[in-house]
C-alpha cells in the first residue's frame, strides 16, 4: 500500500525526529552508563521528557483546533455560494452539489491550499466538521486528487450546523444528517420522511 | 508527532516563529548545558556546609569503625602521629590536591552470629546480608587522586581492601558516629556504637546512570572481630595492654617514662599533666570503648563537648588520654598489621598548630586542602586532611600495602576486580568523550525540542489566522441578519 507523498513526507520527518531524539538521548546517557559522573542526567532527561509531553499535548490540541477551522464551511444560501479554507469560494446549484463540494474538499484536505473569501461574502450557515473519514475509490491512481464525490465513500462525518441568523446549532453525526439538511429531496426520497434538518433549512430559506 | 511534523511548514514559513523557535532552542541548549554546572555549584555549596558540620562533628565522634577508635579521639599526640603516618602512606602531597571527591558511605549489615571477620571475598560474601544503610554523603571526603593509577581509568574500578587500610588511607573525612547511627536508624538497622564498628572496605567510583556518587561500603561488625590497626613500626613503642583488659594500671610501670623520640606522639602516661583538665581516669571501666572520653555519652551527644580537644591546643597535652585510647584499641600483636596508621586517617584530630616536634612544620598542603574544602578551621581542626597530606610523617605506602589482608602483589593497593554481588564496574570513558557525548546529546535534545516548539508555534499562528477568519465570517453572517 503506497502512501500519499504528503503523508510519506510527514512519516519520514516523524521518523527522523524520533531517531534524532533517540540518538540524542543515547548520547546523553551513554557516559553515565559507562561510569562517568551523571549527577544530572536523570534530571535533564526528566525535564526534557516532561517538556516534550507538554509540547506534544499542546501541539495536538492546536492541531485539532486548526483542523476544525480548516474543515469548516461557510454557506451563503441566497447566493448559493460556499466557502471553505480548503475549498475556496464555490457556487452550487442544489444541496446535493453542495454536499459533493464539501466532500471533495474534505477528501483532499491534506493537499489543499488555504483560501480567503471575497470581502462581500456573508455566510448564513456554518458547517463545522469535527470528524471526517472517507475511503478513496480504487480507481484513483496514487496521489491523484479527488475531483468527484463519487470517488470517495464517506464513512464518518460528524460536526454541527450553525444558523448564524438565529444562532441555533444542531449537531450531525453522519452524512445522512447533512443530506437531510441540504438535500431534503434526496433525504425524503431515500427515507420517505422529513427530518429536522430539512425542515430547518426550508424554514430558514 | 505526525501532526507536529505536518505543521512544521507553517512555522518555518513565518520568520518570526522560526526566529523565536531558534532562540528557544538556543536557550534550551544553554539550559541543558548549564544545568550541571549550576546545580553542581549549588550542590557544592550545600555539601560544603554539610561537610563543615560533618567535619566539626567528627572531631568528637570516632566510633565509625576501628579507624576512628584507633586514631582515637581528640588531639592525642599518639593518635595524631598515627593518623599522620596513615596519611603519609595514603596521600602524597602531589596528589592530595588533585581529586577530592564526594562520597556516599554505606553501611553493610552482616549476618547475625558472625563471629569472625572475613579474610577474603568468599568469606565476605558469606556474611553479607545484602542490607545496606542509606547513604551518608560527605563532600570531598575521599582522595581519588591516585585512584586511576590502579585501574587505568578513573571510573569503573574499585579500591578494595578488607582490612580497610588502603581505603582509610585515602579517606579525608569519615562519617561521624551520629551520622552512622542516623543512617542506620533510617535504614532500620541496629547500630550500637559501644559494641559495633564499621570497617570501610571498598571504594567504588561512580558507575551508574542514577548514582553519580562515589561509594564507600563498610561492614558493620562487632568490635571484637573487626581487624584492628597494625602495630606501629617503631619497636620502641611502649607495650600497650589488651583492650579487653578491664583495668590497665595507670601509671603503667612498664611504659617508658621518657617519650621515645621515634614515637613522637606517644605521651607519657606516667607523668600526667596536672594542668590538663580533661585527663581521664584510666581506670574507668569503659576505657576499652572510648577510654579517653570520661563523659563519653555526653560527648557523643554534644559534638562541641570535645571540641577543645580537636581545636588542638598543643599546649594541652591529652597524651595520657590519647595514649590510653590507642592502648586500648590499636595494638593487636597477633595480627600481622604493621601499619597502624592506615586505620586512622579519617579521624585524625591532630591540630595544625601542634607544637610537638613531630608537627613543628605545618603542612602547606594541609592548608591547601583546607582551602579546597572551604571549611572554617579553628586551630587546625582540619587536621585530618593535614595528617593525610603531610609527607613529613613517613609511613610508606609499602607498609600500607603490606597491611592489607589481600595480597598486594596480585592487586596493588587493593584494587581488584568487582566483588561478586556488588555493582559491576562498567567500562570507562574518558572525560573528553563524556563531555562530547553530552554536548551531542544536548544539541540533539535541544534540536528535537526546537522542532516541536517550532511546529507548535507554526500551528498556533495558522490556527490563529483561521480563527480570525472564522470570527470575521461569522461576524458578517450575524451582521447580515441585522
Amino acid at each position: 500500500m503506497s502512501l500519499p507523498s504528503s503523508k510519506r513526507a510527514v512519516l519520514v520527518r516523524a521518523v527522523l525526529l524520533i531517531v534524532l531524539a533517540a540518538v540524542s538521548l543515547a548520547a546523553w546517557l551513554v557516559p553515565g552508563m559507562l561510569g562517568a559522573p551523571s549527577s544530572f542526567d536523570s534530571l535533564v532527561i526528566a525535564i526534557w521528557l516532561i517538556a516534550m509531553v507538554l509540547l506534544l499535548a499542546d501541539s495536538r490540541r492546536r492541531d485539532r483546533k486548526r483542523k476544525r477551522y480548516l474543515r469548516t464551511f461557510y454557506i451563503d444560501s441566497e447566493a448559493s455560494c460556499v466557502f471553505g479554507p480548503m475549498l475556496g469560494t464555490r457556487s452550487y446549484s442544489n444541496g446535493s452539489e453542495l454536499l459533493d463540494l464539501m466532500t471533495v474538499a474534505l477528501a483532499n484536505e491534506e493537499s489543499a491550499a488555504l483560501a480567503t473569501p471575497s470581502d462581500d461574502f456573508a455566510p448564513e450557515y456554518v458547517v463545522e466538521t469535527e470528524d471526517f473519514a472517507c475511503v478513496r475509490d480504487a480507481r484513483l491512481q496514487g496521489e491523484e486528487p479527488v475531483t468527484r464525490a463519487d470517488d470517495v465513500t464517506v464513512i464518518r462525518w460528524e460536526g454541527a450546523i450553525v444558523d448564524l441568523s438565529t444562532g441555533r446549532e444542531k449537531e450531525f453525526a453522519s452524512p445522512f444528517d447533512l443530506e437531510d439538511v441540504f438535500c431534503p429531496g434526496c433525504a425524503e426520497a431515500s427515507s420517505g420522511e422529513s427530518s429536522w434538518a430539512s425542515s430547518y433549512v426550508c424554514a430558514t430559506r | 508527532m505526525a501532526h507536529v511534523i505536518a505543521n512544521i511548514s507553517h512555522g518555518t514559513r513565518r520568520s518570526p516563529a522560526l526566529v523565536s523557535a531558534l532562540l528557544i532552542a538556543a536557550f534550551s541548549l544553554l539550559l541543558v548545558l548549564g544545568v550541571p554546572h549550576a546545580s553542581a555549584h549549588a550542590a557544592e555549596s550545600h555539601d560544603g556546609d554539610a561537610s563543615v558540620h560533618a567535619e566539626m562533628a567528627s572531631y568528637d565522634d570516632h566510633a565509625s569503625g576501628y579507624i576512628a577508635t584507633s586514631c582515637d579521639d581528640d588531639a592525642s599526640a599518639y593518635g595524631a602521629q598515627s593518623c599522620g603516618e596513615d596519611s603519609s602512606a595514603g596521600a602524597s602531597p602531589s596528589r592530595a590536591s588533585k581529586a577530592h571527591v564526594s562520597v556516599g558511605f554505606f553501611v553493610a549489615v552482616v549476618k547475625d552470629g558472625t563471629d569472625s571477620y572475613p579474610q577474603n571475598e568468599e568469606e565476605l560474601q558469606q556474611i553479607l546480608t545484602g542490607v545496606y544503610s542509606p547513604g551518608i554523603y560527605i563532600d570531598q571526603a575521599f582522595d581519588a587522586s591516585d585512584f586511576a593509577e590502579f585501574g587505568g581509568e578513573l571510573y569503573g574500578d574499585q579500591l578494595y581492601d578488607l582490612t580497610g587500610e588502603a581505603i582509610d588511607a585515602r579517606i579525608l573525612q569519615l562519617p561521624t558516629e551520629e551520622q552512622i547511627a542516623e543512617a542506620c536508624a533510617r535504614g532500620g538497622i541496629d547500630f550500637d556504637p559501644e559494641t559495633q564498628t564499621v570497617v570501610w572496605y571498598v571504594v567504588k567510583s561512580a558507575d551508574s546512570v542514577w548514582d553519580s556518587m562515589w561509594h564507600i561500603d563498610g561492614l558493620l561488625v562487632p568490635k571484637e572481630i573487626a581487624p584492628e590497626p597494625g602495630e606501629p613500626e617503631d619497636p620502641d613503642e611502649p607495650e600497650v595492654p589488651d583492650p579487653d583488659e578491664p583495668d590497665p594500671d595507670v601509671p603503667d610501670p612498664d611504659e617508658p617514662d621518657v617519650p621515645d623520640p621515634d614515637e613522637p606522639d606517644t605521651p607519657d602516661p606516667d607523668v600526667p599533666d596536672p594542668d590538663e583538665p580533661d585527663t581521664p581516669d584510666p581506670d574507668e571501666p569503659g576505657a576499652d570503648v572510648d577510654p579517653d572520653v570520661p563523659g563519653d555519652d555526653d560527648e557523643q551527644d554534644s559534638p562541641d563537648a570535645s571540641k577543645p580537644d580537636n581545636s588542638g591546643d598543643a599546649a594541652q597535652p591529652e597524651f595520657p588520654d590519647a595514649s590510653n585510647g590507642d592502648v586500648s584499641h590499636v595494638v593487636d600483636a597477633a595480627r600481622p598489621s604493621p601499619n597502624t596508621s592506615l586505620h586512622q586517617g579519617g579521624s585524625s584530630q591532630m591540630p595544625n598548630d601542634v607544637s610537638s616536634p613531630f608537627w613543628d612544620t605545618p603542612s602547606p598542603l594541609g592548608q591547601d586542602i583546607a582551602v579546597i574544602n572551604d571549611v572554617p578551621q579553628a586551630d587546625g581542626a582540619n587536621s585530618d586532611e593535614l595528617a593525610k597530606a603531610d609527607g613529613s610523617l613517613d609511613v610508606s605506602a609499602d607498609a600500607a600495602a603490606a597491611a592489607s589482608s589481600i595480597s598486594e602483589e596480585d592487586t596493588p593497593l587493593g584494587v581488584t576486580t568487582p566483588v561478586p554481588g556488588e555493582e559491576p564496574a562498567i567500562g570507562g570513558i574518558s572525560e573528553a568523550a563524556s563531555t562530547a557525548l553530552h554536548v551531542v546529546g544536548a544539541v540533539g535534545l535541544a534540536g528535537v525540542a526546537a522542532g516541536v516548539i517550532a511546529a507548535n508555534v507554526g500551528m498556533a499562528q495558522a490556527g490563529s489566522a483561521l480563527s480570525s477568519l472564522d470570527s470575521q465570517l461569522r461576524g458578517r453572517g450575524r451582521g447580515r441578519r441585522r
